[in-house]
């Protein structure tokens, strides 16, 4: 189980996150939903334990990630927005680098390394050095890297991003895989029918705070539009004309 | 434990397959070797090749037996009658001998006798020369004086309270490191800068490269992974540093020193001592400029940051050539100044004293504790 509880982040004068709750059970699916620049990147960073909240608290199945980060991270898979791959290593390199700081035996991941290839589609490029990998490519290779370890819980920061058609579709057949096979999914999009198809659970952050969370259908419903991208549209416009009307009130005060 | 063998053999795998940044690491001790086997050689050439040496006189008729003297004494001289201030300027003649029209008369009525050297003193190349001329035209005064007393019937003695020799204390070894004063300052450089590139990539470049936030999110402790980076850029700096020692050992080998009356016989003992004097400078080293790399924004911060750490030893390495002053606890206790002083003594031949490298070694650690430390709490994203 992941609970994230009224976490906040600020940087410098710029607050990222204000007040961000969400809460994931082990089988479930959940995603976050919100325009550029919502705070989605940096809560999911807070999860991972790469930035500590400046209040409210994460636990990911009773482990405090603040307290106690390394713990934590053991439980997780993460594909961060950028791929983030060794590019003088090959697929199977960086593949095989990360196998060994999660600790897993050289025979269980030559095993795994296999097993994501086939999956994965990625056995061609699997000996090629990741300098010069199609964007498709290296969004494989990342993805193969989150679950090397065989992770509970995995986080997708925007994984369909930037991506064809084809690995579009390869990459959103795997994740049904995963759903299917009990694994906690948490992604970030702004592709409404992509959480559609995905999610169970959705929670929508506008401007650092969760406006919204519930099923696409309840969220469809609160919002008395007739499908998810209106009603995505609605709460974003809705929070802006709200933070104007308190930012006006306050420079009236 | 097992985190730092995953890291260290990754970045090792990693700088390997980057031949453009690592081969500059590896051409530079042999660049350093050909530098010390060339200007021993230049020296050599410089000494051999010497132009005969003529020194313009004016007036030599008023002073025909000093003339006679230098002569004597190997040096060719040649009348002059032109403006030799304007010619010495200009470099046509290198210094003139002045023998004023009055110096006839002056030495018959046993008055002052004076005659001028004229030459730029500026000139390094021509100090020696110049000093040569003075002290054959001194001692001729001197006899003169002397017979002057004997006539008069007056011990020369009388008028000469004492003399003062020059003892000269320096071993030969002692000698050749002036001319090989660079060595040390070589060695402190490869030993401090030989990673400089290699850490800015494994650190600046991971934050460059957008690995850091990958790398950061596996369950290992950020010590561990800091720690196999730095030890990965120790046991290159530690392999770029033996072959600077190699190529030293055979620069001062194959060097002409016997030519220059100069003797250097440097055992595998004197490398060691040398080696192990650069051990924890490498370590301080490669803390360092892993912690400047993590703290630095991007790349080219942190290239910028490390290319002003590389003056350190070149500035602590000028102090220990131009001073040659005995290595003192203080000079000692001085992380890059008392790692050259000790070098440049173990170079000598000296004996070291094993408290000063105590010191060195302690200080140089701690400090390689204290960046590394700063490092790991800097290892994190912005």
């Amino acid at each position: 189980m992941i609970n994230v509880e009224s976490i906040q982040k600020t940087f410098g004068a710029t607050s990222a996150v204000r007040d961000v709750s969400f809460s994931v059970a082990p089988g479930q699916t959940l995603g976050l939903l919100g325009p550029n620049g919502a705070g989605k990147t940096s809560s999911l960073r807070i999860l991972c334990g790469l930035l500590t909240p400046d209040a409210g608290q994460v636990h990911i199945d009773g482990i405090d990630v603040v307290k106690h980060p390394v713990e934590a991270q053991k439980k997780l898979g993460v594909l961060p927005d950028n791929c983030g791959l060794y590019t003088r290593l090959t697929a199977a390199e960086n593949l095989r680098y990360f196998a060994q700081l999660y600790g897993i035996s050289k025979s269980h991941t030559k095993h795994r390394i296999d097993v994501l290839a086939q999956q994965l589609d990625m056995e061609a490029i699997l000996h090629r050095k990741t300098q010069g990998f199609s964007q498709g490519e290296r969004m494989k290779v990342a993805l193969a890297r989150a679950l090397v370890h065989e992770p509970p819980y995995l986080i997708l920061d925007e994984p369909t991003n930037g991506l064809d058609v084809l690995t579009t579709r390869a990459v959103r057949s795997l994740l049904q895989q995963l759903k299917q096979d009990g694994i906690c999914l948490i992604f970030s999009s702004h592709l409404m029918h992509e959480v559609t198809h995905l999610c169970d659970q959705l929670t929508v952050i506008t401007h650092g705070e969760v406006s919204v969370s519930g099923t696409p259908d309840t969220i469809i419903q609160q919002t008395g539009c007739t499908d998810l991208e209106s009603a995505f549209a609605h709460l974003c416009l809705n929070t802006k004309a709200n933070n104007k009307t308190i930012h006006g009130a306050a420079e009236d005060e | 434990m097992n985190k730092i063998w995953v890291v260290f053999k990754k970045e090792w795998l990693d700088t390997r397959r980057d031949i453009k940044g690592v081969l500059p690491i590896f051409i530079m001790p042999l660049l350093f070797a050909l530098t010390s086997y060339g200007v021993l050689s230049f020296v050599v050439v410089m000494q051999k090749d010497k132009p005969e040496f003529v020194l313009s006189v004016m007036n030599p008729e008023h002073a025909a037996p000093l003339i006679a003297q230098l002569q004597a004494a190997g040096i060719n001289t040649t009348p002059f009658t032109g403006n030799a201030q304007e010619e010495i300027r200009n470099g046509s003649v290198p210094m003139v001998l002045r023998i004023p029209d009055t110096f006839s008369d002056n030495f018959r009525s046993q008055r002052l006798a004076n005659i001028e050297l004229i030459w730029d003193l500026s000139r390094n190349d021509h100090h020696a020369t110049a000093n040569r001329v003075k002290a054959i035209t001194g001692q001729w005064f001197q006899t003169l004086g002397a017979q002057r007393l004997i006539l008069r019937g007056v011990s020369p003695q009388a008028a000469q309270v004492g003399q003062i020799f020059d003892v000269n204390t320096a071993r030969e070894q002692q000698m050749a490191m002036r001319i090989l004063g660079s060595v040390p300052l070589f060695l402190v450089l490869v030993a401090f800068i030989a990673c400089a590139g290699v850490a800015t990539e494994m650190a600046a470049g991971e934050r460059e490269g957008r690995t850091l936030e990958t790398l950061l999110m596996v369950p290992v402790a950020k010590h561990w992974l800091f720690f196999g980076k730095w030890l990965m850029a120790c046991s290159l700096s530690l392999i770029v540093m033996t072959m600077a020692l190699l190529g030293q050992f055979l620069a001062i080998r194959y060097a002409p020193t016997a030519d220059l009356g100069l003797r250097v016989d440097l055992s595998a003992f004197d490398y060691a001592r040398v080696f192990i004097l650069l051990v924890p400078l490498v370590a301080l080293a490669n803390s360092l400029l892993l912690f400047i790399s993590l703290r630095a924004r991007s790349l080219k911060d942190s290239q910028t940051y490390t290319q002003l750490v590389t003056l350190l030893p070149t500035a602590t390495g000028l102090y220990v050539l131009l001073s040659g002053k005995a290595t003192t606890l203080t000079v000692a206790a001085i992380p890059l100044l008392g790692s050259q002083a000790l070098i440049t003594d173990a170079l000598s031949g000296l004996s070291l004293h094993p408290g000063f490298i105590i010191l060195n070694a302690s200080v140089c650690f701690l400090l390689a504790g204290v960046f590394s430390a700063l490092g790991v709490s800097s290892f994190k994203l912005r």
